[in-house]
């Protein structure tokens, strides 16, 4: 905490416009129609897997595929507590997230010992699994035909929804800014930077990488239940690959490995979306020309880029590596300790 | 209390297929001595300091810090144990500040200290090793001379430091460079009572800071003892100096 209060001391600029714009984040849905802040609510539900993706993918270097999978199962999981267990909405929420936080567990007890490609791969396949269960388990989640569950509030207005995923957002943004100015935050930067100097370093990547799974699977389930109780309808296309290249897009558009990166990154890429609705399916075409243009001319996307402007204007060498910078690759090592 | 060798190594052997790269090491280091290990590329040098670092695992004999068996030993643990080492490879974290690198070492597991209580020591390590203008800057920006440098100076951040492990620390360094690297080695050695090795081609360096030379040849142990000693060997200079020094 002592790291985070001399940060925000440090940058009185950064700290001040970030508070300025969760300001106006809080006052937005008084501007907006109902359809506009329903909108902005459900980008909200990006921002909050792009966060838990970041933890994983930006800052420790863990490239998963499954944080769609897993808002899925926080969805699924939430629901089937208050359908079956008669839980109130709130309490399923969290089983939601426990339970993607447990499965998250195990899921990194089989694959983070994987590195780079094979990690990804084994994490996709995960993803896969649970769309085919989901979909063909029809007797338990009346597969493609949808999933009713309760909303959480009594009403389809969407104002207050818009503030719980406003507050959820800004609470994991909050946990993200303290977790990497402790010693985990520093342990997951040196992980993906350079995993046998962390050894040497006397971090246990392994463990820590677990940590960090679990963190960032728990913050997935949690978006996922929240999502189900704010649409009212769960259905396995949640669990679609598609949903997943959009959390990467979001993030690479807004800064990979940025705090910002992920909000900005996913209200943009949600309100394009909308605004390209009438496109269907093409747009996903002009997202992927959109990340291919970002990761070719301007890796660091749009709060990367604000950060090396800012450091240069302060004549300083940039400090955040693009995402076309290969990341230090160390030769597997033999033992346990260095998977 | 332990008494004796700090580190003793017994008939240690490491193969890679049908390679071996460590054939039967044994060897014993005393404790606040610099050591320097010397011989031909390929002799099984930086097979031996992964090995007492648990990068490796041996395949046969033992290792034995004080009282500590090394060799189930997680690689993590060994700087619990005050096992430090540099690699041969100029190695940082690159998106890393100079500062947060030196505060690495206290994000290990087994330290108990807050960062923040230990950015005083980093600025002064910092200072000593002549980096402090670079103190904010990332290590991606540093150059390989400059990036042994932080290594060495990261090893000022740790605790314990009973073992200094070096791998070719001054290959490629520029002169001014190398003091200062050399400064910092000394103030290890004298500050902690650590012993070091050193693994080195550069005789210089080696008559300058070493009390003792071990000498390694197709993965054996084939010499050890004060430099002018060893140096004189017909097999050393044989297999490594290819004439007296």
């Amino acid at each position: 905490m002592g790291e985070l209060l001399r940060s925000l001391r440090d940058q009185p600029l950064r700290t001040g416009l970030g508070a300025a714009v969760v300001v106006l984040l809080a006052l937005l849905p008084l501007g907006l129609n109902g359809y506009q802040t329903q909108v902005v609510m459900l980008g909200y539900f990006w921002v909050i897997l792009g966060i838990s993706w970041n933890l994983l993918a930006g800052y420790t270097g863990q490239f998963s595929l499954a944080q769609h999978a897993f808002a899925t199962i926080g969805s699924y999981a939430s629901a089937a507590a208050v359908l079956a267990l008669g839980l109130p909405v709130p309490g399923g929420i969290v089983v939601g997230a426990l339970t993607a936080a447990v499965l998250g567990y195990g899921l990194g007890w089989v694959t983070l010992r994987l590195r780079g490609i094979y990690f990804a791969i084994g994490t996709w396949a995960f993803a896969e699994s649970v769309r085919i269960l989901l979909s063909v388990n029809y007797h338990i989640t009346r597969g493609d035909a949808g999933l009713p569950v309760p909303f959480l509030f009594a009403t389809p207005d969407p104002f207050p929804y818009y503030y719980v995923f406003f507050a959820v957002s800004m609470l994991a943004l909050g946990l993200n800014a303290v977790v990497l100015r402790t010693k985990l935050g520093y342990r997951m930067r040196a992980i993906r930077d350079d995993q046998e100097l962390a050894v040497a370093s006397g971090v246990d990547v392994v463990k820590w990488k677990r940590v960090v799974f679990v963190i960032s699977t728990a913050l997935a389930g949690l978006g996922g239940g929240l999502y189900g109780h704010a649409i009212g309808l769960l259905s396995p296309n949640q669990a679609q690959f598609s949903q997943m290249a959009f959390v990467i897009i979001a993030v690479v558009l807004g800064g990979f490995r940025t705090l910002w990166g992920p909000v900005v990154g996913a209200l943009l890429a949600q309100g394009l979306a909308e605004a390209l609705r009438i496109s269907q399916e093409w747009r996903f075409v002009v997202f992927a020309a959109l990340v291919i243009l970002v990761v070719r001319v301007y890796p660091p996307g749009i709060m990367g880029g604000l950060a090396m402007l800012a450091e240069r204007l302060r004549g300083r060498p940039p400090r955040s590596p693009s995402v076309g910078t290969p990341v230090a690759e160390t030769p597997i090592a033999e033992r346990g300790g260095v998977p | 209390m332990h008494e004796g060798p700090l580190l003793r190594l017994d008939r240690v052997t490491k193969r890679f297929g049908g390679a071996v790269a460590v054939d039967g090491v044994t060897a014993s280091f005393d404790p606040g001595v610099i050591y320097g290990l010397i011989g031909p590329n390929g002799s099984g040098k930086t097979t031996l300091i992964n090995l007492i670092s648990g990068l490796y695992e041996v395949d046969a004999g033992t290792i034995v810090l004080g009282e500590h068996h090394l060799e189930k030993r997680l690689a993590h643990q060994m700087a619990a144990l005050g096992i430090v080492r540099t690699f041969q490879m100029p190695k940082a974290f690159g998106s890393m500040t100079l500062v947060e690198n030196l505060l690495l070492p206290v994000a290990g597991d087994h330290r108990r200290e807050s960062l923040s209580n230990q950015r005083g020591r980093a600025g002064e390590v910092l200072q000593h090793t002549g980096l402090d203008h670079l103190a904010d800057a990332p290590a991606a920006s540093l150059s390989g001379g400059q990036t042994m440098l932080l290594q060495l100076a990261r090893a000022l951040m740790h605790e314990p430091v009973r073992l200094l492990l070096l791998d070719e620390p001054f290959a490629g360094v520029a002169p001014a460079i190398k003091e200062r690297m050399m400064a910092t080695i000394r103030r290890i050695n004298q500050e902690r009572g650590a012993a070091v090795l050193l693994v080195s081609h550069e005789m210089t360096t080696i008559r300058a800071l070493c009390e003792r030379i071990g000498v390694m040849n197709t993965g054996r142990w084939i010499a050890e003892g004060p430099l002018a000693e060893v140096a004189a060997r017909p097999e050393v200079i044989e297999a490594y100096l290819g004439k007296p020094i």
